[in-house]
């Protein structure tokens, strides 16, 4: 972009901000006071508790409550890795013992404890968070079934995710850990606004301890030079459903937007789906929707993956324990039962129970602090990439189908820059793409967990240390919040709150 | 004369029409954060109580042991109307109350030559930690047949008790710590949740207005009432009593099952009366009183009789719930009590919360 209209660009949008703080104007659009986020189903309460994120979608009819209701509690239930039992299926090695573990309360994770004089701290079973891993690679433009469609390439030995927890038997050297210990600790940093306020920024950092395969000292692959690792902090459930019901031209007609004068140029990320797999599709990719780096196509996927990734239960979906073929796991076969660990029952609740929760309902849509965040919200290029509304299509539940929502989501990849960048690629997302974040039901996240943590790693403590954090394509933008007056941000904080 | 100035006095404060902002403050700082530090305090007990009888394993000190575990897990149960706050955002519940336990584990624990001190028990799953953990060690399964005396423990055993009750220590004093003094060991200019709680406004960062706060406190009755009745009693029960699975019933070791239902609901009923132990109110029932007298008096009594129909699933004989469920008219006096707790919650979700959210 040439420098001459970049200038130009901020002097419009800063000439917009100061005509935008005088007046509201006429050109509300809906979406600034649009309050049922979810359409039909849309939970309403006057009183948002902790509790806001755990309730069906409104319009569910009868039957499909039920269903919802029996996910509702396979998603609290804790399963176990005593071979004796029959809610067997946890591990050998994984990240939590049940869905609502990391979910608390279906909503964000929380870092773990770190002590104020900030030493390396140990993940341990209530961590929230876990590390993704995987061979470096470079992106794989034309993917195929050769290179895998461009899917991460697993550390030998390990895989692609880094269990930090195992059954008692599974390491004589450490009992009770899986692949290798986790630690953690915090980099802190300052920003100073133009008008000399400072925020206080943190970054979590990563150590990664004790792996099973270590004979000495640094020795182990996952040490390796070319391992990349990124952490993953849990999500919020609600809305999955409405996401999944979005026709997929609507997000594809985003990425052909011409944002170049905003820096910005969404990409979709393209992946495996693994009910194209299981139905032999010869070419089974579908359009990323799920997971930090859209690397997910569906609920379906997303749901049962994770049950058999974060917590070691097989299911139809994804038969194979996630450490299988490695020397750990068959040193630890005698301890172990072979066969899928998760009924076809309880693994079609869990999905049901994930496509079926509720957004909450906005409050104080009519307040002018609100409504002016939005405005602002606008002008300084947020709804770029955070796109408020579609209306979804048709879909097998037909309580998601044919719903106005409003999610603030292009769901498409975009470089965040280097403040935020893993370097790791994951199909055809970089080390420095991150999908736009869904926005709505974002006001209650505190109220839900007073201690969660936005972005992939749950580092900011508040939606302003989040927006700090935005670089890349959403540099200018950033740049635009950080010009505005302290009263402007706070109203454009005021309107992500009213979400 | 003084006898009578000092009547009517308390007659004045009788009538003296209790707000929403001494009902939020009331249950806040009387019933919940005391029944935290009632938690920690038995925690302590229980631990003081493994310690003597690791020095000294008499049966007598057996049996105080397993009381002093019947009289912690009671302040545990009792708390589950309340699972909003630092009990989940600090991810404690996992090392307090993970059920079920793994017992091909901690058999293997037992049997290893490993040195079981506290950071051994810390590091290893949430499966070998806790509550269940200590009941098992302590009573052992707890069949009829087989009820565990001091005699049967083994040293290892002592060893490993001492250490998941120091552990159980740690975790409920890291409870109450943040809901008294820190909410938030990140921040410490935080105050304990209490203070975040106890004082809505538009500047509170989670609640903005008393209604809000009485809502939370509603619907935390709502939650546990919905967990006994469709999760921890349906669970287990099965639709019918060849589908019934006794190894899903939580305490099982201990027979403690109803007494851990019991006071989930009457956890509920601290929050509805607002009396605690000792302590009176006021609490929900107040608000709704000011609408509709006969509600408020009907659901007090409703969560009492849930209480009393708990205690005579075995009729005049003691059963633990794990063998209720496989005997026919026991599991029709359960399937009764998930009748009344469901219409109870529904209650509160379709009458009381419209109430107490104005």
């Amino acid at each position: 972009m040439p420098k001459a209209f970049f200038y130009v660009l901020i002097f419009a949008a800063i000439c917009n901000l100061f005509w935008s703080g005088q007046s509201l104007g006429d050109d509300v659009e809906a979406w600034m006071k649009a309050s049922k986020l979810a359409g039909e189903g849309t939970f309403e309460s006057k009183y948002p508790s902790a509790t806001a994120y755990r309730n069906p979608l409104s319009n569910l009819r009868e039957e499909s409550e039920k269903k919802h209701l029996v996910g509702d509690r396979l998603f609290d239930k804790k399963f176990s890795d005593d071979l004796n039992r029959p809610d067997y299926g946890l591990g050998p090695t994984y990240n939590h013992l049940s869905c609502i573990g990391c979910h608390a309360k279906d909503g964000r994770g929380a870092l773990p404890i770190v002590p104020t004089t900030n030493p390396w701290t140990r993940l341990g079973t209530g961590a929230q968070i876990f590390l993704r891993i995987s061979l470096k690679e470079d992106l794989k433009e034309t993917p195929s079934a050769e290179n895998n469609w461009g899917s991460p390439i697993p550390v030998p030995g390990f895989g692609l995710q880094l269990f930090h927890l195992g059954s008692f038997k599974l390491r004589a050297d450490n009992p009770g850990s899986g692949l290798a210990e986790v630690w953690m600790k915090y980099d802190f940093s300052k920003f100073t606004y133009p008008d000399g306020t400072q925020v206080e920024l943190r970054k979590p950092i990563f150590q990664i301890r004790s792996p099973y395969d270590e004979t000495t000292p640094g020795s182990s692959r996952i040490l390796a030079k070319d391992v990349q690792t990124s952490p993953r902090m849990t999500p919020p459930m609600i809305g999955l459903g409405l996401i999944e019901a979005i026709p997929k031209e609507d997000i594809l007609n985003l990425a052909k937007r011409d944002l170049s004068a905003w820096g910005i140029h969404g990409k979709p990320n393209w992946v495996i789906d693994r009910q194209k797999e299981l139905q032999k599709d010869p070419v089974p990719l579908s359009l990323g929707r799920f997971g930090l780096k859209a690397n997910t196509p569906s609920v379906f996927h997303q749901s049962l993956g994770a049950l058999n990734g974060d917590m070691g239960v097989t299911n139809f979906a994804f038969p194979k324990e996630s450490i299988e073929g490695t020397e750990l796991f068959e040193a630890f076969k005698q301890n172990w039962k072979p066969g899928i660990e998760a009924s076809d029952e309880i693994s079609q609740a869990l999905v049901f129970y994930s496509q079926t929760l509720a957004v909450p309902s906005r409050r104080n849509v009519e307040d002018l602090q609100v409504l002016e965040g939005a405005k602002l919200f606008q002008t300084v290029g947020c709804t770029n990439c955070h796109h408020p509304s579609y209306k979804t299509g048709s879909h097998s539940i037909s309580e998601l189908s044919g719903q106005r929502i409003y999610p603030y989501s292009d769901f498409l990849l975009h470089d965040m820059g280097e403040g935020l960048a893993d370097g790791r690629s994951d199909f055809r997302a970089s080390g420095r793409d991150w999908k736009t974040r869904a926005l709505w039901g974002i006001g209650l996240t505190k109220v839900i967990n007073p201690r969660a943590g936005f972005l992939h790693d749950g580092r900011a403590r508040t939606l302003e240390e989040a927006i700090l954090w935005h670089g890349g394509e959403s540099k200018l933008s950033r740049e635009l919040f950080t010009k505005l007056s302290k009263s402007q941000r706070d109203s454009l904080i005021s309107f992500l709150k009213s979400l | 004369m003084k006898f009578l100035w000092i009547a009517a006095l308390l007659v004045g404060l009788n009538s003296h029409a209790v707000t929403p902002e001494e009902i939020v403050d009331h249950i806040a700082r009387k019933v919940i954060v005391q029944d935290y530090v009632d938690l920690a305090s038995r925690a302590a007990d229980l631990h003081a109580s493994i310690l003597t009888l690791k020095s000294s394993p008499t049966q007598e000190n057996m049996l105080k042991a397993q009381q002093a575990w019947r009289d912690c897990r009671q302040p545990w149960e009792t708390s589950e109307a309340f699972l909003y706050g630092p009990v989940s955002s600090l991810g404690l519940d996992p090392s307090i109350d993970t059920w079920p336990l793994n017992k091909i584990d901690l058999q293997a624990v037992l049997a290893s030559n490993r040195t079981l001190d506290l950071d051994f028990v810390r590091n290893l799953g949430a499966n070998l930690q806790g509550f269940h953990t200590v009941e098992y060690l302590l009573f052992g399964e707890g069949t009829s047949a087989q009820k565990k005396v001091a005699s049967e423990l083994t040293s290892k055993e002592l060893e490993y008790l001492d250490s998941t009750s120091a552990l159980l220590v740690e975790k409920t004093g890291q409870l109450a710590h943040a809901w008294t003094t820190n909410a938030d060991p990140d921040n410490p200019s935080l105050p304990g949740f209490v203070e975040i709680i106890s004082r809505p406004g538009p500047n509170n960062p989670f609640y903005p207005t008393t209604q809000a706060v009485l809502s939370e406190y509603v619907k935390g009755i709502i939650g546990i009432l919905d967990e006994v009745a469709n999760g921890k009693i349906a669970g287990p029960m099965g639709s019918t009593i060849g589908s019934a699975d006794p190894s899903l019933v939580e305490s099982p070791f201990s027979w403690n099952s109803v007494a851990d239902f019991s006071n989930n609901v009457r956890s509920a009923l601290y929050v509805y009366s607002g009396d605690y132990r000792a302590t009176p109110g006021p609490g929900i029932i107040d608000v709704v009183r000011d609408t509709d007298p006969e509600l408020a008096k009907n659901t007090e009594r409703a969560l009492r009789r849930i209480i009393f129909e708990m205690s005579r699933i075995g009729g005049d004989v003691e059963i633990p719930f794990r063998e209720a469920i496989v005997q026919p008219e026991p599991r029709k006096k359960i399937e009764h009590i998930i009748q009344l707790l469901n219409e109870l919650s529904a209650t509160f979700t379709n009458k009381i919360l419209p109430i107490v959210e104005g």
